[in-house]
């Protein structure tokens, strides 16, 4: 099964080209194209893609909101944050509001069908101009709480995973499907840079999110 | 008629004369050649008190008073012996017991050869006489005493109110000196037998000598005439002297007397005072200050000559006055305020300083001034107040046209700023939309040609689409560098902190210098402005940093507090090589002049710190809300 992808960028050119780069991908699929985080939304609502690939700088609502919004309205759905700007700040944002990858805009060309697939497998991607080891300790120094690394939804994930909810019933709780409740546990992991279940239960009690 | 004493056996020879002494008033006595009393008459009996027989014989004696019988008792017997006179006097008690002063007096009767055959004594009152006497006596000691009185009091009044006494007879010339001490002898001008016109005093005129001799020819008292002369020394000395006529007895003008008085310490002292007068008046008057004194009741007691000046009023208008009779209404606020003043250094007894506003007639143009006022105790001791004010109108003008003209100033550049921050932001924008998209747009492109071409096209285009591809890349590149120096875009997106956290990566990726910021916890988004300016801030000094600090290190701290914002940008380097900059300024561009002013813009502050080592740059400006929440 192909990979749906979901283009949202405001310059029609830019778009297009897009999907003239996935189209002479095999494994992918365009499934929308939008002008703005509306639009995507609405998109999105229906038919969640695999992928969605989000300017960061839209009209109206921006970037990194949309993906908030995309990323609350189908946790399922990995975003690929596509920007101009390097900063680990933009980054920082872009990974809290829910995206799974970063892609500079000058690489977009050489880069974008890799970090969809990598995104798409469930790990982290950024650009490779930006420096992994700079960002990560921008954004270790930045948090002055670890808990504000993660999202409020990843939050209720987390609470329920280290209470000993299985994926199925936390899926059910959260009115979610097992699958998303995974692909959060695994997002929730690398955010925090925790490797284990018991890694998570400890920072979870350090953080008030359970009890003992 | 009692007869017991003319029974007598011994005096009836006197027989004829018998009836005389019975019937004269005064106390009649005989007695033999002896002295022993024979006889007395009845006036002696009545009056004594006593009967002829108790007197008789020595009997007598018991009625003189004790006092006087020795003396009494030693004449008669002198008397008895020569035969001489008997004359006394003494006190005889009365037959109530008073005794009363008498003259007693006796003679002998003679036989015809000349014997003493018996005496014959009268004793007469005299009492009246002799206590008369005495009173009189008395009365002279103590006028007498009196008198030495008078005279060593006016001795001692001579000498405290004068130097010396001096005479002049009718054609005045002195003619007697007396001298009320002996330091007074040195200091007297006079000389006996000469005029004081002829002592050569050289403060007078011919006319003044005309004068004084006017008076005196009228014969008229003078006062205090004042003269002077020079020692040999040719210091001067001072005297001064008063005089009144003598007349005699028979009213003719007999000449003058006087005192004379060294007054020359007193005139020194009065002429020092006066040119410290003198003075005063100068400094007061020449003195850019005007300055008054009022008494107690605050009412002027001296105002200088520029005071009047100033403020147009006249001598007559002000002294005896207070502020509150002589300011126009116009001025009551500023006279409501004097009047506190006064009365804050009247109570506190201290120096008050105070600027003070006050409009000046006839224009009522407003004046300012800096006062200084002081407590000055009064002529009856009350503590009245004295100062001195300076008319600062015109400094207080060029202040205030000054702050708004710095005003005017700092509203211009904040307007600058703000017109060359948005103009930034326009073309940072304008840059990332238009360019940065279209060049996005092209490189993904060329990706597409290139993947289009697949291995299947020509190397030298495939490389040509490369080179195209790296250009755009690069180009993009370029574009984010200008849009981060134009107008970072994580400060308008994100705020400060992630803006100062982006642009400090880039700048030590840039400069190899290492640098960090640091802020405890998350910052509540400020104010646009104050964000903008505090990022140009640290821009601006990062950059002094980089290029004059030498330094390694830039650590760029922000401090929240509960009612501002505190921005340090420290560095490891070598430290301001010049006092704060001001010199510098030109050659660093806008430099710390720029810093202070976006600090002040945001009414804030900045300041520089050395501590120890490197250069500290504090900028603090108000927050209220800098708490992230």
């Amino acid at each position: 099964m192909r990979t749906s992808v979901l283009l949202v960028d405001d310059h029609a050119m830019v778009r297009e080209g897009l999907c003239g780069l996935l189209l002479t991908q095999g494994d992918m699929q365009v499934v929308g194209s939008f002008g703005d985080a509306a639009g995507a939304l609405a998109f999105c609502r229906e038919t969640p893609p695999d992928v969605a690939v989000i300017d960061i700088a839209l009209p109206g609502l921006d970037g990194i909101e949309a993906a908030r919004q995309v990323h609350d309205l189908c946790p399922g759905t990995h975003i690929l944050m596509l920007s101009m700007h390097a900063s680990s700040e933009h980054i920082y944002q872009a990974l809290r509001a829910g995206a799974n990858g970063y892609v500079l805009k000058e690489s977009a060309g050489a880069e974008l069908v890799a970090a969809i697939r990598i995104v798409r497998a469930g790990r982290l991607y950024l650009s490779e101009k930006i420096s992994a080891a700079g960002f990560e300790e921008y954004s270790h120094a930045h948090a002055d709480h670890p808990l504000e690394r993660i999202s409020p939804r990843e939050r209720q994930v987390l609470r329920l995973i280290v209470d000993g909810y299985t994926s199925n019933e936390a899926a059910a709780l959260l009115g979610l499907s097992p699958k998303s409740v995974d692909t959060y546990r695994s997002r929730i992991m690398l955010k925090l840079q925790i490797d284990d279940l018991p890694g998570l239960v400890k920072f979870a009690i350090r953080h008030g999110i359970t009890t003992v | 008629m009692d007869d017991i004493a003319i029974s007598h056996p011994s005096f009836e020879a006197a027989g004829d004369y018998r009836l005389v002494f019975e019937t004269i008033p005064h106390m009649v006595w005989a007695t033999n050649a002896g002295g022993e009393l024979e006889f007395c008459n009845r006036s002696c009996c009545d009056y004594l008190g006593r009967s002829l027989q108790e007197i008789s014989g020595e009997g007598w004696q018991d009625v003189i008073h004790p006092t006087d019988l020795a003396a009494c008792l030693e004449k008669w017997r002198r008397s008895l012996r020569s035969g001489a006179r008997f004359d006394v006097e003494y006190r005889l008690r009365r037959h109530d017991g008073e005794y009363r002063w008498h003259h007693g007096r006796a003679l002998p009767l003679r036989g015809a050869r000349g014997t003493i055959l018996r005496w014959f004594g009268t004793c007469t009152d005299i009492d009246d006489q002799v206590r008369a006497g005495q009173r009189l006596e008395e009365a002279v000691g103590e006028r007498t005493a009196a008198l030495l009185e008078s005279e060593s009091r006016f001795r001692s009044l001579l000498a405290l109110s004068s130097d010396w006494y001096w005479e002049q007879d009718a054609q005045f010339r002195f003619t007697a000196i007396t001298h009320a001490s002996a330091a007074a002898r040195a200091l007297v001008p006079l000389r006996l037998g000469l005029k004081r016109w002829e002592l050569g005093f050289i403060n007078m005129t011919e006319a003044d000598w005309a004068a004084h001799r006017r008076t005196l020819e009228a014969h008229l008292p003078f006062r205090d005439l004042v003269l002077c002369q020079r020692d040999e020394h040719g210091a001067k000395s001072w005297v001064s002297t008063s005089g009144e006529p003598i007349f005699a007895a028979d009213g003719a003008f007999a000449g003058y007397r006087g005192i004379g008085r060294d007054i020359t310490l007193q005139r020194r002292a009065e002429e020092a005072l006066r040119e410290s007068e003198r003075r005063f008046q100068l400094f007061m008057d020449h003195s850019p200050a005007v300055a008054w004194i009022k008494d107690g009741a605050l009412r002027y007691t001296y105002v200088s000559e520029p005071f009047l000046q100033k403020l147009k009023k006249t001598r007559e208008e002000l002294i005896g006055r207070s502020d509150l009779e002589c300011w126009p209404e116009a001025a009551a606020e500023a006279v409501r305020r004097s009047w506190h003043n006064d009365q804050v250094v009247q109570r506190e007894g201290r120096t008050l300083q105070a600027t003070e506003s006050a409009p000046v007639a006839p224009q009522g143009e407003i004046h300012h001034w800096l006062s200084t006022r002081f407590p000055l105790a009064d002529g009856s001791g009350a503590v009245g107040v004295a100062g001195t004010a300076i008319d600062i109108t015109e400094r207080v003008e060029a202040e205030s046209a000054a702050r708004q003209h710095a005003e005017e100033v700092r509203a211009l550049l904040d307007r600058l700023m703000a017109a060359q921050e948005s103009e930034r932001k326009r073309v940072s924008s304008e840059l990332h939309d238009l360019i940065g998209q279209n060049l996005t747009a092209l490189g993904i492109w060329l990706a597409n040609i290139a993947n289009a071409l697949g291995g299947g096209g020509d190397e030298k285009t495939l490389a040509q689409v490369a080179s195209m591809q790296r250009t755009v890349e690069k180009t993009i590149e370029a574009i984010r560098g200008v849009m981060g120096e134009l107008r970072p875009p994580e400060l308008d997106e994100y705020g400060l902190l992630p803006a100062l956290r982006a642009y400090a990566a880039e700048f030590q990726a840039r400069t190899s210098i290492r640098t960090s910021v640091e802020c405890a916890g998350a910052l509540r988004r400020l104010p646009g402005v104050v964000e903008v300016s505090l990022f140009r801030i640290v821009q601006e000094a990062l950059t002094n940093a980089a290029k004059h600090s030498g330094g390694t290190a830039i650590r760029v701290r922000i401090e929240r507090q509960p009612d501002r914002l505190r921005l340090c940008v420290e560095d490891d380097g070598r430290g301001f090589p010049e006092p704060l900059g001001a010199r510098k300024s030109r050659r660093g561009g806008w430099g710390l002049p720029t810093i202070r002013e976006r600090a002040e813009a945001c009414g804030g502050f900045l300041r520089i710190e050395h501590p120890g080592r490197g250069t500290r740059l504090v900028v603090e400006v108000p927050a209220s809300d800098a708490h992230a929440h």
